[in-house]
Order: structure tokens, then sequence, then C-alpha cells
């Protein structure tokens, strides 16, 4: 069992290792490819130079207007009646995109605004056009409805359409994060996603699509426009994507005709629930990567798991448990085989007497042996194959899951970060300025299960390498797992001191017999 | 393609099978049926034999002395 689960921890690793380095390098990772091949040559519009900074930070008399829902506080900025900042109070967290929703052809406009209970009008006329803006906001959910009426008082109404800006600008925290960051587009048949730091100024997606947004690790912003959207644009200024929708024209029109642009929103964290509520499909946002059926899967078990405990690091303890148990009949089964092949002990002997020479053919005659009689002392590949893509699918999941954010457990203040029991005054090399606990315990239990291991094993690799490997492989594996959120290092511990403690009982079962 | 596969193949018995301990019910190991069947087969079917083999190589199943059978030589 422990000489599986190691083997399972090495390779994981390495495919995680090898998985997060090819994927920091090589963004953009496009998980599903664009279909359209097209280029749409777009009608002529404002040069890109006016295009940039959507918002310029000169203009002096800008107007903010604050607006709370229970879940929201929204600061709207005028001229140009978009969203200027947004806070998330269940998080206590900054939203990670400034700038929202800023349409091209209204940059300048001074809007007026007014309060209703559930939404925010935001009115501006000239000789040729009015235009409205009305934000519908809603308590216990994240959706914010945008309408956005257009009237051409001459009739006359522009030849091109225009862009909406999805952000102005996105908030960086660490480098560490930008990997996070997606732009995700739906289209008719696939869901086109790239990394927001490897775009370049360009269009991103030609065509209809359903829906576009914006994500990092935890938190979302998705835009659904009623009328199909024509295409995603991107602008990059000083390394910030700005990403807009290309709107379509609307052509000649009477003054009476009103042109009325609906926008669904969500503009949130990344659940499952919160995002599907909506019926739009934004629920496809969520992808945790090559694993994602599995991550999807295990995320719904821990989540259950919550349901019983009511703290997350409670259903992780669980979640452990519940992966030693379903691993357990192959244990048993693999416990019995080590009896009986107790039985055949004899038999073996004779046959090592009798090929001394002859290693290979010793071998098959020993296999040969154990299928007779329906045993064999290894546990075999695909235990520990079975486990990498459950481990790997368990660390995205773990990695983009909001739940965990802030959720504190014993000693761990959040668990989807390291659990930094003592901060440092000073950087130290490699443990960097703040000392993590769970690692290292995790490390202690790995040393404890090698020696248990190391005494049951009846000395068929050699005994020097035994020793190194149970120095060196707890080390190994401390320091990959050293910064990893606390939550896996937590998941890993479980299961491994389990698997340990397991080992233990069947050593002194053997003795006693 | 196969040579890439028996590349990685054989990278793996090199470097790092050598430090794991057995854990293989069979003879030829997994690793080793791997690269017979890609090499007499093709990475296709080769795979999908070794897919399979995998998929036995459980306590479920015997084990023992499995190896990749020969290829029926058309050209006599």
């Amino acid at each position: 069992m422990t000489k599986r689960t190691i083997l399972a921890i090495i390779l994981s690793v390495a495919v995680l290792a090898i998985y997060s380095a090819v994927v920091s390098r090589m963004y953009p990772v496009v998980n599903k490819r664009d279909t359209s091949e097209k280029v749409i040559i777009l009608p002529a519009k404002e040069s890109p130079a006016t295009m940039v900074g959507v918002i310029q930070p000169e203009v002096s008399a800008r107007e903010y207007i604050t607006i709370e829902t229970d879940k929201l506080k929204i600061v709207f900025a005028n001229p140009g009646a978009y969203i200027s900042k947004v806070e998330l109070k269940e998080y206590n967290a900054q939203f990670f995109l400034e700038g929202l929703l800023l349409a091209s052809d209204e940059q300048n406009c001074n809007f007026k605004a007014e309060k209703t209970p559930d939404a925010i009008i935001f009115t501006y006329r000239d000789n040729g056009r009015e235009i409205i803006k009305r934000y519908s906001l809603f308590n216990h959910h994240y959706s914010i409805e945008l309408e956005r009426t257009v009237r051409y008082l001459n009739g006359e109404a522009p030849a091109h359409g225009y862009q909406l800006w999805l952000n102005n600008k996105v908030l960086r925290q660490s480098a560490q994060d930008d990997r996070f960051m997606e732009l995700a587009i739906s289209q008719p048949k696939t869901i086109v996603r790239k990394g927001l730091f490897a775009l370049k100024t360009g269009l991103v997606s030609s065509g209809n699509f359903d829906w576009a947004g914006i994500r990092d690790r935890y938190f979302t912003f998705i835009v659904h426009p009623s009328n199909k959207g024509q295409g995603v644009f991107v602008q990059v200024t000083e390394g910030q994507p700005q990403v807009s929708l290309e709107l379509e024209s609307q052509g000649l029109v009477s003054p009476e005709t009103k042109n009325v642009d609906k926008f669904t929103l969500y503009l949130g964290p990344q659940n499952v629930e919160g995002l599907a509520a909506l019926n739009l499909g934004f629920e496809n946002m969520l992808y945790f990567g090559f694993f994602d059926t599995i991550s999807q899967m295990l995320l719904s078990v821990l989540k259950f798991l919550f349901g019983v405990t009511h703290n997350w690091g409670g259903a992780i303890l669980l979640f452990g448990f519940l992966i030693f148990l379903a691993m357990y009949p192959l244990t048993i089964k693999q416990m019995r085989s080590m009896k009986e092949m107790q039985l055949l002990q004899p038999k073996i002997k004779e046959l090592q007497a009798r090929l001394k020479g002859d290693s290979q053919k010793l071998n098959k005659e020993i296999m040969q042996l154990y299928k007779e009689h329906k045993v064999n002392p290894l546990g075999g590949c695909l235990p520990l194959l079975l486990q990498f893509p459950v481990f790997i699918a368990l660390y995205q999941a773990l990695m983009r899951f909001v739940g965990l954010r802030g959720a504190g457990f014993l000693w761990i203040k959040d668990l989807s970060q390291p659990d930094k029991l003592i901060m440092l005054p000073n950087r130290l090399p490699i443990i960097g300025n703040e000392i993590n606990l769970l690692p290292i315990l995790m490390m202690f239990s790995m040393f404890v299960q090698q020696k248990v291991s190391m005494s049951t094993m009846s000395g068929s690799s050699s005994a020097e390498q035994q020793k190194l490997m149970a120095i060196f492989m707890p080390l190994i594996f401390g320091m990959l797992f050293y910064s990893m959120p606390a939550a896996l290092v937590l998941y890993w511990f479980v299961y491994g001191v389990l698997s340990g403690a397991q080992q233990w009982l069947l050593m002194r079962s053997r003795r006693a017999e | 393609m196969k040579r890439l596969i028996l590349w990685g193949l054989n990278s793996y018995k090199e470097y790092i099978s050598c430090i794991l301990p057995r854990s293989c019910r069979f003879w030829p190991s997994c690793s080793c049926y791997a690269r017979e069947s890609i090499e007499r087969y093709g990475a296709l079917k080769g795979g999908l034999k070794t897919l399979r083999r995998i998929v036995r190589c459980q306590p479920f199943s015997a084990g023992g002395y499995d190896p990749v059978k020969e290829k029926l030589s058309t050209d006599v």
C-alpha cells in the first residue's frame, strides 16, 4: 500500500510539475480550438489611440455614485455611466476588474443619474441622440441587468456598431495569480479559453457568441448580450488587456425607433450554483482543466461532506477517509493474497534452488506459479495509475474552489493557502518568510511510513537504496508540497496516516501469527 | 508518434522505474509489455493492448506470465 502510494505521489507530482511548467511557459493554452477561422474585416471606427485607455484619467470632474446590494458594493462613474469598482462584501474582496461596461460611443457623455429602489438609471441627451443606461440590481444573487436604449433624434444612426468594454483595468496581485486569469468566449459549438495575459491586440473571436467573460482564480465577470455579439476584441495597453464586445450596428432608423440592447451580467464568485441559476450556460465558465469532469465530481463530494461537517477542514479529513475506504477492497484482497503467499513459500524456494543461474526463467516460473494459485505479492499498476488523475483533478479543483477561500481549520487560517503557522521577520532561502507546519507534519508521517514499510520488506531491493529513499522521499515531497494550499496537504497527510496505520496493523497481526 | 512513445517508455524504464519498488503483478511488467506491443503492433493497436493490460493489473486479477503475442507473419 505504502509503496504504491509513494509511487503514485511521485508520478502525480512529476506530472503536476511538468504540467504547471508547460502551462506557465506555453500560455496561451487554448483548451478547445477556435473553430471559426474566417476573419471579419471590422468596419472603420475610432483609431486604436482613442480606444485605448478608454477611461482617460485626466478627466477632472469625474463623478462617483455608490450603490450597495446585500452582496455587492458597486461604484458607478460618470462621464460614461460605467462601473468603476466593485467590492464583494461576502468575500471581503476587491473585484479584480475595474472600469466595466463603458460603450465606445459614450465615453465623454455626461449622464444624469437617478436612483430607484432596484435600479440606477443614467440618461444622456444631446442634439443627435438620447442614451439611457439602466442597471437593475438584485439582492441575494450576483447578477446585474443592463439595458441600453439609444434613440437617434435625427433618424441617422452611425453605420458601424459600437463596442462595449468588459474592463479597462485588471488588478494583478502576483505572477502566480496571473495564470489563473482567463478570457472565455462561448461560441455556438465550443468554448474558447485564453490566458488573459498572453493575449495580443486584435480580434480574439469573430462570429456570433453567446457570452464572454473574464475570470481570475475565484471570481468572474460574464456578459451575455441578448442580441448576439459579433466578436470579441482585445486591446493590450502597457501589459493591461482590455476586452470589448463588438456589437451590431442598427443601420438607418426613424427618430422614434428605440434601439434596445439588453445584457445579462454575472459578477461574483465562480460557483456552480450561482452561475447555473441564470440558465444561460454561465456554469461553463467553471473549468478545472484536463480532468474537469473528475474535478467537478470530487468537488460535489466535498460539498456534500461539508453539509455533514459544516467545516471545510473536516470535510477534507472525511474526504481523505473516503478515498482510503474506496481503495479498501483492493487492500483487503491484497492482504488475503499475502497470506496465501506464505503457503507457497516452499515451492518458490524449490524453484529458486533449481533455477539459480537463469533469473529470467526463474521470474517466469514464479509468475506462472502465482497465476496457478491466483495469488500475487504485488498490488499492480492500475491502482496507482488510477490515483494520479484523481490527485491532479483534486489539486485543480482545490486551487480554484471559492469555498476554501478564507476557510479556517485548527491553526490554519486559510485552507486555500499554505498554513503559515509562524511568520518570520526575514526571508529565508527555500522556506521563504513563513513556516508551514502541515507540510512538515506530512514529511514526518511519510518518514515514519517509510520506516514501517522498510521493516516489512524482505530485502527485494538493496537495503542501501531503501535507506536513501526513506530520507530523500519525504524531503522531496515536503519541498514540493511546501507552498501548496493547506487543504491539499491536509488531504495527503490524512491519507498517508491512514494507510500507514493500516500497514502497521497488518504487520502486527502477521507477527502475532 | 510511435518513436516518441517508445522514447518516453525507455526513459521511464531507464531513469524512473529503477528507483521505484516493483509493483507489477505480471511478467513482463506493464511498461515492458507496452514497449513490446507498441513496437510490434504500432502506437494505436499496441496502445490499446497496453491499456487492456493495465486495467487487468490490479488485485482482482491473477497476474502472472503474460507476454505480448507474436504477430503472425504474412510473408511465408
